[in-house]
């Protein structure tokens, strides 16, 4: 049985589609991505499945159980982590994560043991009784994730978690992710950045105009626009002999010439970009930069919805 | 039992800002002592001594002492006008009155006469005080004289003494304060207790926009909480800061500044009724405003509008019509009437009718708030 399962999710605010229709569903042990631009309706999406907006249309089970916004036992099965900070800016760290581990029914003893736990896998063992206004702005949003997963949840769900982050505290936040998908939590994660879907997404869907385009794993993604690289050659000398030269080496599909670079189509080009390297040196080519364009979820986007992630 | 957890939180919040502390019991207590102070109430004893000289030495003279001996007056004698003066200038006494040479046999004789009234610049009350008798001498010799005109002037002697025994028509009486009016002291203490309570009970209720504004209402609301618990949550510790805010200026006010609160009961009944009213109102105020900010402006201006509208600084239920009756939308006014009676010797049934009032000036924004609720990010 799914962890989650959405069907056929609707929200319309005034005259404008937010979701329209979305469906997905998230196994066990599985970390499910909404990749999507700002406005694609992942946040509408989020707080539908956890019960926050009402939906106009549609179905949400947690663990088999119906969802609604009055429901006590299927929200209790998640972890929610929003968007933008949720914490009291007055109350220290231990008390956020006490205050909010109590409405999902820890208390006494194993409230305490979870919430030293939760500060230590967020490394705030040491600010723990600091008020949390003190905080620096990626500590806040460790703080924001920790009482996400202070219930143990069985689905946790990030919205775009690391937005507004420094990269070393969004390198903290990704590894903590990809720790407890490791514990056997089944994760939805909304993003905008293709990388960090790549990187933490078993699964991926596509999201834009409030409808999933396309999903599946990376692999089954890219697929849908071609498995091949594409080698681009920056290069001086004989270029046309040298793009020649290079189609005869194994694994490459196609080559050519324009503007001063030699464009090189191959089926891996890792594998391949040592042997293309020497043969256009001895073709008489004198190469000055190397770009490799491998196929990814941002390509996949583009071939979907005519657009980058980021316009 | 998530409300119990949502009121600890909030009460934890309130206590850690100082907010409660600041605008529950520091600023409601030094105001009080503050204009209790400042303002002379009718429980300030007031005296004034009158000297009299009786140059005419025909009885008139001692004959406004003996009656002036009745009043709270104090009344001293002088031999001379100089005499007079000189106790005026050295404060002994703060007014003065001059019966003239002959002013007996010039009364009698339908002739002018005149009655020298000595007063004091700086006790202007006195002074007035020091006329009021004068003219109410004369106006004892005008009857006189009209009466003897009347009778045709028979027996000049036998109609003064049936004027006398005739019963003044007028007559001034000390009489105990009524019912309903408090002792300044007590008066300011509940005004200050009460218009303050508005101020922290509303910001507590509001305290649910402030959840939105800092993004915690998302996370309150995906949490396995009924909109009902939260509801609960945040009205419970609103009623505890309204408890203690109340509790300890009672205590305080009748311990530093010896208020009178009255029957305990009443002041419980009418404390509840109050905080009822201030969550109803700031409710209502919660789901007309758009922001944090601007709903604790709201309640701000709510909140000083009907204390001033109720009483809560002066008595405005005894102003002119208009007025009075607009004070009778405020339950501030309604909760002065009430402890009024709870401290006099009205009826518990007077208290409790007020309190009812007072309860309905809550219920009714309440119940509008209530079918809004989802203005303030209560969804269901």
């Amino acid at each position: 049985m799914a962890v989650l399962e959405c069907r056929d999710l609707r929200k319309t605010f005034g005259d404008r589609d937010a979701v329209s229709g979305v469906s997905f569903f998230i196994d066990a042990e599985e970390t499910y991505g909404l990749l999507g631009p700002n406005g694609a309706g992942k946040t509408t999406t989020i707080s539908m499945v956890c019960g926050i907006l009402k939906r106009d249309r549609g179905e949400v089970h947690i663990n088999g159980q119906p969802l609604t916004t009055r429901s006590v036992d299927p929200k209790g099965m998640i972890g929610f982590v929003p968007q933008d900070l949720a914490i009291y800016p007055d109350l220290t760290a231990r008390e956020n994560l006490a205050f909010f581990g109590k409405l999902y029914g820890v208390r006494g003893v194993p409230l305490k043991k979870r919430v030293d736990e939760v500060l230590e896998i967020i490394g705030l063992t040491d600010r723990a009784n600091d008020q949390t206004k003190e905080f620096s702005g990626g500590m806040k949003r460790r703080l924001n994730i920790g009482i996400g997963l202070l219930h143990k949840p069985e689905l946790l769900v990030l919205d775009e978690p690391t937005v507004g982050v420094d990269p070393q505290s969004r390198n903290a936040i990704l590894e903590s992710v990809e720790v407890l998908s490791g514990e056997g939590m089944a994760v939805l994660y909304t993003t905008h950045y293709m990388e960090e879907a790549e990187r933490l997404c078993d699964r991926v869907g596509i999201i834009d105009e409030g409808d999933v385009k396309a999903e599946g794993t990376r692999r089954d993604l890219v697929k849908m626009v071609g498995t091949n690289d594409k080698v681009l050659l920056e290069a001086t000398g004989h270029l046309a002999p040298a793009a020649e030269a290079v189609r005869s080496v194994p694994g490459v599909v196609d080559s050519s010439t324009s503007d001063g670079t030699i464009t090189v189509i191959a089926r891996d080009a890792a594998s391949a970009l040592s042997d293309i390297m020497a043969v256009v040196a001895t073709a008489g080519a004198a190469v000055k930069n190397v770009t490799v364009d491998e196929p990814d979820l941002e390509s996949v986007f583009l071939h979907l919805t005519g657009r980058a992630l980021r316009d | 039992m998530n409300y119990l957890t949502i009121a600890e939180k909030d009460l934890r919040q309130r206590l850690r800002d100082k907010s409660f502390f600041v605008l529950g019991i520091v600023v409601p207590l030094a105001l009080t002592l503050i204009l209790s102070n400042l303002i002379p109430g009718d429980d300030t004893d007031f005296s004034t001594t009158l000297v009299v000289v009786d140059l005419d030495g025909a009885g008139t003279g001692e004959q406004l002492m003996g009656a002036l001996s009745d009043s709270s007056l104090e009344v001293e004698s002088a031999e001379t006008r100089e005499a007079a003066v000189d106790l005026i200038n050295d404060g002994s006494a703060n007014s003065g009155i001059v019966i003239p040479v002959g002013f007996s046999a010039a009364t009698q004789s339908f002739s002018p006469a005149e009655i020298e009234v000595l007063g004091n610049p700086g006790a202007q009350i006195s002074t007035l005080i020091a006329e009021a008798v004068a003219s109410g001498l004369a106006s004892e010799v005008e009857t006189v004289q009209l009466a003897i005109a009347a009778t045709g002037g028979a027996d000049p002697l036998g109609t003064v003494d049936a004027v006398g025994q005739t019963p003044s028509p007028i007559t001034l009486e000390e009489v105990a304060v009524g019912d309903r009016q408090l002792d300044f002291v007590t008066y300011m203490s509940i005004g200050m207790a009460i218009f303050f309570l508005f101020f922290t009970v509303q910001f507590g209720i509001l305290s649910i926009l402030e959840e939105q504004r800092d993004g915690t209402m998302a996370r309150l609301l995906a949490a396995p909480l009924s909109p009902a618990e939260l509801l609960v949550g945040k009205s419970l510790s609103s009623v505890t800061v309204g408890v203690v805010s109340m509790a300890v200026l009672v205590v305080g006010s009748t311990l530093v500044m010896g208020a009178d609160w009255g029957n305990p009961a009443g002041v419980v009944i009418l404390s509840l009724a109050g905080i009822f009213s201030a969550m109803g109102i700031g409710a209502l105020l919660g789901t007309v405003a758009k922001t944090a900010e601007q709903a604790n402006s709201y309640a701000a201006i709510v909140a000083i509008t009907l204390g001033l509208l109720g009483g809560a600084f002066f008595p405005v239920a005894q102003a002119s019509g208009a007025l009075a009756a607009l004070s009778r939308i405020s339950p501030h006014s309604w909760l002065l009437r009430g402890f009024g009676d709870n401290t006099g010797s009205g009826h518990m049934r007077d208290v409790l009718i007020a309190a009812g009032v007072v309860v309905l000036t809550g219920l009714i924004p309440g119940a509008i708030a209530l079918s809004r609720r989802d203005r303030m990010g209560v969804t269901t």
